[in-house]
């Protein structure tokens, strides 16, 4: 029937959502877990993710736009749970030459762990970190990363190129960090006191 | 295309390739592919962003979160229709009362003031100054329109018309990327765009002038070898430049 077709994303049998959820659900928990840091709160983003789309969907006619309109909602639930970051301007307005990454000697990218990349990647400022987030989950196009977080596309090459440089060096310092821990305990075991 | 500006563009590439075709990252890899330097900068930044992805495909959401999420959304009573809305009742009925009150002429619509004519204005000097000299290449502000997406392509589409079909909302160029420079207090964007030769464009708003004019048509101006138009288009004053003679410009307008 035509009127079931039109009829509001509320009084679907729950079943119309499932394909929905299944399809984005990942990749938004993970941008969430990147921006909150936290399991808990990433699943409650996600959750009123869903949520607003299942009352407010219904206004979106283009169904290729799902994707980042769900994007969207959600960076915009972070922000209304927070402040926005007050660096962010002026950040913006650096120069090209000083959003060029380092050319700092850093470890080979096959030797970062999981849980070194993302503990680098929390410790990146928020201005990078939400752009940095999408890019990394290779959903997004960065015309669309625009369109998710309400930004121009020129200002979407700026970060990314400002955000990779600062993860890197977070990269090659906690890789370091890492070495240094394992190293100097036995020494001074087996040596005692010098 | 030099170096950095292709650096810039292949930042935003994904490590899968997945935007290898757009029209702005095209010329950016062919660039890379005649440039050994580039092309190997680019080899360590795709392994670099290939293990930072792989590090975020890590990230696993609770084995309960799918199931709370459909739970949840069949949970949820359905909203009441939007017309039945205390909001939408209310706007309902200030619509009507104001209905009535235009059938009795106590609602006039106030006609718009007539535009006064066009005079030499002190910031439209200083916009054409900086005009002059941006391209002459003393300073390069703009933004390039390869940057800007499908109104970037437009723009460097030849025999496109300027005068014809140009976007008039002003938020909108900035949202697309293009950047505001404030020249004696006006907000200005500059875009540079290439056709068969190189032109800046210059946008401000008309009522951003302390002395704005009516609408007419391009007129031409020429001075120390750079070449000016300058035209009216809705709420916008716009003008463009180029190196040379005015004849370029008359075949873009």
């Amino acid at each position: 029937m035509i009127a079931a077709d039109h009829a509001h994303p509320m009084s679907k049998p729950a079943d119309q959502f499932t394909p929905l959820v299944d399809a984005h659900y990942t990749s938004l928990y993970r941008f969430a877990y990147s921006l909150a840091r936290r399991p808990a709160d990433a699943s409650d983003l996600v959750q009123q993710t869903f949520y607003i789309w299942a009352t407010k969907g219904h206004s979106l006619r283009d169904n290729r736009k799902v994707k980042t309109w769900l994007f969207t909602t959600l960076y915009r639930e972070f922000l209304r749970g927070r402040r926005r970051d007050q660096r962010s301007s002026y950040l913006e307005d650096m120069p090209p030459s000083a959003q060029e990454p380092t050319t700092e000697p850093t470890p080979e990218p096959e030797r970062y762990d999981a849980q070194l990349v993302l503990a680098a990647l929390s410790e990146i400022k928020e201005v990078f970190r939400a752009p940095l987030s999408l890019f990394y989950l290779k959903d997004l196009s960065y015309e669309e990363i625009a369109e998710a977080l309400d930004i121009p596309v020129g200002t979407v090459m700026s970060r990314l190129s400002r955000g990779k440089a600062e993860l890197r060096q977070l990269l090659a310092h906690q890789f370091t960090s890492a070495d240094r821990t394992v190293i100097p305990f036995p020494a001074f075991k087996k040596g005692g006191r010098p | 295309m030099n170096n950095a500006e292709a650096k810039f563009i292949l930042h935003a590439r994904r490590p899968n390739g997945a935007d290898d075709q757009h029209p702005t990252m095209r010329p950016a890899l062919d660039h890379a592919q005649r440039d050994p330097e580039l092309a190997a900068w680019l080899a360590a930044q795709t392994r670099f962003d290939t293990a930072v992805a792989a590090g975020l495909q890590t990230i696993t959401p609770p084995a309960d979160l799918r199931a709370m999420i459909l739970t949840g959304l069949a949970a949820q009573p359905a909203p009441r229709a939007w017309w039945r809305s205390p909001a939408m009742l209310g706007l309902a009925a200030a619509l009507a009362v104001a209905c009535l009150l235009g059938a009795f002429g106590v609602v006039r619509w106030q006609t718009a003031p007539t535009t006064p004519t066009w005079v030499a204005s002190p910031q439209l000097n200083a916009l054409r100054d900086l005009a002059r000299h941006e391209t002459q290449g003393m300073h390069a502000a703009g933004v390039k329109a390869m940057m800007l997406g499908e109104f970037g392509r437009w723009l460097e589409t030849p025999g496109q018309r300027l005068t014809v079909g140009l976007p008039l909302d002003f938020a909108a160029l900035h949202k697309i990327g293009c950047r505001t420079l404030n020249v004696a207090g006006l907000d200005v964007i500059e875009i540079c765009f290439q056709r068969d030769q190189q032109y800046h464009l210059y946008i401000a708003r008309r009522s951003d002038f302390s002395t704005p004019g009516k609408s007419r048509p391009p007129t031409f101006a020429q001075q120390d070898g750079i070449s000016t138009a300058e035209w009216m288009h809705g709420d916008l004053i716009c003008l463009v430049t180029t190196a040379g003679d005015s004849a370029a410009l008359k075949q873009i307008l």
